[in-house]
């Protein structure tokens, strides 16, 4: 019970480093939203540009965040803490984000969009009151995959300087003391949960109820 | 209304063009039937209209107008376009995919609503109940309905159609067909149809122009087209079957027997007895006091029965109305096993019958004319 004993010792401090993780996860996923979807929206008719883009995602992908981090850091703009800490989750949503808007865009019905040509909507039109609503439910699926990625990867900005509960992990684990470790480890996947609800809250008040008729067996 | 002037389109990379010079005109009220093979041109003609395919050479006037130098999406919205997959946008309801096009155009939104319920009652969809569904929520029927709906919109003189019922299974088909004929008996649009089943051709059109590798081989009215077919191309896309098509031209109503007997659900058994006696027949129609058809009774039920109340002897029949084709009639015929088919309206009112033998009579009738029109050949 030495978790929990810790825990109420230990409380503004604890909520001290969940609001510092809230805020860099919070920061870094607006951000890659306003790039990403934008990115996914000009690519969507360029099918090279996409491969191109898409490679150089997953490569970022690929890249340990640990090694990425240190990369980072030796750049002088970005530096010790927050810039790098932001950037490096930016780049590490760019998959999830870019190749759902992109595959999302491209996979609505050629019907649909004929239609909407032929009723006499412009291309920017149909992108936005067609293409894009209909996307949602994939770009929607691809956020909440960057975000709760995000929630675990910014642990590791503790490396690089940052205040978060990453923190309480690295401490715990290197003066073996449990109870922080494992403080760490819940609270961090309490946000994640809470993420992952927060995202599937929104999907229900933004995504159109048109569109989640499989989801919920034909009722409204 | 729409004039196509020697229009051709060759897609980059062909060597042939698709469309080859291309001339037609299309009078306004019209049903302008685009029939032939895959790979006629016929929806690459239909799409030259609405500039979504853009012709490679010759002219398009609409309304006496050159569209070619005309903003393309304004010419779009007002020309209604009605396709194979309907494209009705999932994530918008009923009322909003049919709002669609009067949006684009800046309409009021009190003046939407309106439109969009007197569209739904036009149609024959119950505008509280349809109008905040989504797609996923109809039928495949009501979804091709809300389609026509949706391109009717903004009341546009010209409808663009691209194979619209051919998604549908038949007797659903049947049915749109018949409503969208009845339809136009009301609106009186331009229309430019693409199919490629001659039977709805022959079904639909007004005119009905038979395309073939993207040539306009003939253009002329549908009873022409099955008796004057100008080559053997014609000919064979006709089928040998000209004249069952025929039915397909011929209204229930050219036919159908008026003031034939009936009897009404106040009179006794007796009365029944007597009144199918005087008519001759082994049965006899049913009516109640308004007039409308309750069924049919056979005299041998009633006389077998006769402590019962002859009433329970009426049977149920299927009905058929003016003017649907003779086709239609015929089939409901034979898949019914019936003689005779009531003819009512859509109130349910008896109007009169079609009789098996009528149909046969109209067939042979067709087979002489068939005939006589070959004979100048044979001599």
């Amino acid at each position: 019970m030495d978790t929990i004993e810790y825990f109420i010792d230990n409380s503004s401090h604890i909520a001290d480093l969940t609001i510092q993780h809230l805020i860099l996860i919070g920061i870094a996923i607006i951000l890659a939203l306003i790039i990403w979807v934008s990115v996914g929206v000009a690519i969507r008719n360029k099918d090279k540009t996409a491969n191109t883009i898409l490679s150089i995602g997953s490569l970022f992908m690929s890249i340990p965040s640990v090694a990425l981090y240190g990369i980072l850091v030796t750049i002088p703009f970005f530096g010790l803490r927050t810039r790098s800490a932001v950037f490096g989750l930016i780049l590490y949503s760019m998959i999830p984000i870019v190749r759902n808007v992109y595959t999302a865009l491209n996979e609505v019905d050629p019907s649909i969009i004929e239609a909407a040509k032929g009723m006499g909507m412009s291309e920017k039109q149909i992108l936005k009151e067609i293409q894009l609503p209909l996307a949602l439910p994939v770009i929607f699926a691809g956020v909440r995959v960057a975000l709760v990625m995000m929630v675990g990867i910014a642990t590791l900005a503790v490396f690089i300087g940052e205040q978060n509960l990453g923190q309480l992990i690295q401490q715990g684990i290197s003066r073996t003391r449990n109870d922080m470790v494992i403080t760490g480890a819940i609270m961090v996947s309490i946000i994640a949960i809470g993420v992952d609800l927060l995202i599937g809250y929104l999907k229900k008040k933004i995504v159109s109820p048109g569109l989640l008729f499989d989801e919920n067996q034909g009722g409204r | 209304m729409i004039q196509l002037n020697k229009i051709s389109k060759t897609y980059p990379g062909k060597s042939s063009p698709a469309v080859d010079n291309l001339s037609l005109e299309i009078d306004k009220g019209e049903i302008c039937v685009l029939v032939g093979p895959s790979g006629c041109g016929k929806t690459t003609t239909l799409k030259m209209i609405n500039r979504l395919i853009e012709p490679s050479s010759g002219k398009l006037f609409i309304n006496g107008k050159n569209a070619i130098n005309q903003n393309p999406n304004k010419l779009r919205q007002d020309i209604g376009y009605v396709i194979q997959d309907i494209g009705l946008f999932p994530h918008m309801t009923v009322a909003e995919n049919i709002a669609t096009v009067p949006k684009l155009k800046d309409w009021e939104q009190s003046k939407i609503d309106q439109r969009v319920d007197e569209l739904l009652n036009l149609i024959g969809l119950d505008p509280e109940n349809t109008k905040d569904n989504y797609p996923a929520q109809l039928s495949g029927g009501q979804k091709q309905r809300i389609g026509v709906a949706r391109a009717m919109a903004v009341d546009p003189p010209i409808m663009l159609m691209d194979e619209p019922f051919a998604a549908v299974d038949p007797i659903t088909r049947t049915q749109l067909q018949n409503e969208f004929l009845s339809l136009q008996k009301k609106i009186q649009k331009t229309i430019c149809f693409v199919t490629h089943d001659i039977d709805e051709a022959i079904k639909m059109g007004d005119k009905i122009a038979i395309l073939n590798q993207g040539k306009l081989v003939q253009y002329d009215t549908p009873e022409n087209i099955l008796f004057n077919p100008k080559n053997e191309f014609v000919e064979d896309f006709v089928g040998s079957d000209r004249s069952l098509k025929v039915l397909n031209l011929l209204k229930v109503n050219e036919i159908m027997k008026e003031n034939i007997p009936t009897a009404t659900t106040d009179s006794s058994a007796e009365e029944v007895l007597e009144k199918i006696n005087e008519s001759r027949q082994s049965y006899i129609l049913i009516i109640d006091k308004e007039e409308k058809l309750v069924g049919y009774v056979n005299k041998e039920r009633i006389k077998n029965n006769k402590d019962k109340n002859w009433k329970d002897n009426i049977k149920f029949s299927q009905v058929i109305s003016s003017d649907a084709s003779l086709i239609d009639a015929l089939t409901r015929l034979i898949q019914n096993n019936q003689s005779i088919l009531p003819v009512t309206s859509d109130e349910n009112n008896l109007i009169g019958i079609v009789r098996l033998e009528d149909i046969q009579d109209r067939i042979a009738d067709s087979y002489q004319a068939e005939a006589e029109l070959e004979e100048p050949e044979v001599v």
